[in-house]
């Protein structure tokens, strides 16, 4: 058991979320995971009904960009959860763009494993 | 050659490299143009008499502090001197100029005059910036396609990793749930490819002209479109207020239109009983403009800056294009000489083709 219940990817690509969902139901099945296809409506989850333990984000999504989506989370004062990039891109611009923020705790390349998840929740606690 | 004779190939050569040179006398506090420097002051000996404060003048507002300090080293301590910077025209016109100085000093090593050389850069710098802009867009896109063509492998390849473990678990119908994303990251996978390859040959092709009628090249396109399942869904109407053939090149012109009538077909409006997209052919100035009124579901607004730049995209779960489309058609239209405006409506976009009319050239035929 972690200390993680409640997840929420935002990603809108269907493959991706099911290869999260199958990664992260692999490690703890009792996790909770929500999906936001874009920036957009991972604001107005947050804002509104969503407060999960983690988001794992990808820089790729449609309208503003993950990077985008980061600099609008830091506006927010009441924004506080963890964020881990999670996606395809390995280039050091994307890293060092993403890990400037606190609330940023890691930068993972694509596919999530079970294992990949698990090692990350051990470093979040 | 005599004296005059070589003043004049002087002259000649300065005119023929837009390069002028100046000579200030400290002793004799005088300031001395050639006729090419005047030429790119845009002014002339009868209009103007150069002095030093006021030649001074004509630099751009932001750049004369530096050119003072420049010039008060040189004449101070004996510094030569060498920059880009911009000078305003009596008419406003602002060109890039590069100067390069250097101090002329006597025996006992005082600064007794500063020659210099003055060339007119604006073209090198308009080329150097059209370049830089090109390298840039350059390492974009090698940046994101390198990006966008691994994403969809690499999600279908460990999809497939995982139906396999569930066929080997015995659970069909889940590998079978699972199949279909795999599908759609191949398709999207493919449509990128397509269009990058569109995309590549946009940026060498010809703007060969040929004769159209734009109604009926629109009516042409629209119908190309009926294999996308909203298509029964729009209702397109076109109003031809101007109706004569143009000579105009197919081939951006395909790029521009395919992009904005497929873009009205997949961003319709689900929960709207009625859905639009009403085109207008007129000729306005010189131009023949195409305005495209949609009662879709628009841009969100805070991507509405981003639209024709390359790989955005703006609607999840309505369709996973490229990104490229608007980008492409907005690269086409200034192609042709135009542009594409975008015009944000209370319901839906409104999209204005503004493309100038060129006259075709007799037996010009394609």
């Amino acid at each position: 058991m972690s200390n993680i219940k409640e997840v929420l990817l935002i990603d809108d690509d269907m493959s991706d979320q099911i290869i999260a969902k199958e990664a992260i139901s692999g490690f703890d099945s009792s996790i909770v995971l929500l999906s936001a296809f874009d920036g957009e409506e991972a604001l107005t989850l947050l804002s509104t009904t969503s407060s999960p333990d983690l988001i794992l984000l990808d820089i790729n999504i449609p309208g503003m960009n993950g990077h985008e989506f980061l600099e609008e989370c830091f506006k927010r004062e009441w924004f506080s959860t963890a964020v881990v990039m999670l996606t395809t891109s390995d280039q050091q611009r994307d890293k060092d763009r993403a890990l400037q923020y606190d609330f940023v705790k890691d930068y993972i390349t694509m596919p999530l494993e079970t294992s990949l998840f698990g090692e990350l929740v051990e470093t979040l606690v | 050659m005599n004296n005059q004779q070589q003043l004049d190939y002087l002259q000649l050569a300065e005119r023929m490299a837009g390069l002028g040179h100046w000579q200030l006398n400290l002793k004799q506090e005088t300031l001395y143009w050639s006729d090419e420097i005047y030429a790119i002051h845009g002014v002339t000996p009868q209009t103007y008499s150069p002095k030093l404060n006021s030649a001074v003048d004509f630099y751009h507002p932001d750049d004369k502090t530096r050119v003072n300090d420049y010039v008060k080293n040189a004449i101070e301590v004996g510094e030569d001197f060498q920059f880009d910077l911009r000078i305003v025209r009596p008419s406003g016109e602002v060109r890039q100029v590069k100067s390069r100085a250097q101090c002329i000093k006597d025996d006992k090593g005082t600064v007794i005059s500063v020659f210099g050389i003055f060339q007119d850069i604006t073209k090198i710098k308009k080329t150097e910036d059209a370049l830089r802009k090109a390298n840039d867009e350059l390492e974009e896109f090698t940046y994101r396609t390198s990006h966008d063509l691994r994403s969809p492998l690499i999600s279908a390849s460990k999809l497939l990793g995982i139906i396999e473990e569930k066929l080997g678990d015995g659970d069909v119908k889940k590998a079978l749930e699972y199949l279909s994303p795999v599908r759609t990251s191949l398709d999207n996978l493919e449509s990128l490819v397509t269009d990058i390859l569109r995309l590549t040959r946009l940026n060498h092709s010809e703007s060969e002209l040929s004769l159209v009628d734009i109604k009926g090249f629109i009516d042409s396109l629209i119908n190309k479109f009926d294999y996308i399942e909203s298509f029964q869904q729009v209702e397109f109407s076109i109003i031809a207020e101007f109706e004569h053939e143009i000579a105009i090149s197919k081939a951006h012109m395909t790029v521009i239109l395919e992009n904005l009538i497929s873009n009205a077909i997949k961003y319709y409006d689900p929960e709207k009983q009625e859905n639009y997209v009403d085109i207008n052919i007129s000729k306005i100035d010189d131009c023949l403009r195409i305005r495209m009124r949609d009662n879709g579901i628009g841009f969100p607004k805070t991507a509405r800056e981003k639209k024709f730049k390359m790989f955005n995209r703006f609607h999840p779960r309505v369709s996973t294009g490229s990104g490229l489309g608007l980008y492409m058609a907005q690269k086409s239209a200034f192609k042709l000489g135009g542009k594409i405006e975008y015009q944000p409506l209370d319901e839906g976009s409104e999209f204005n083709v503004v493309l100038p009319l060129v006259k075709k050239k007799q037996g010009d035929n394609a």
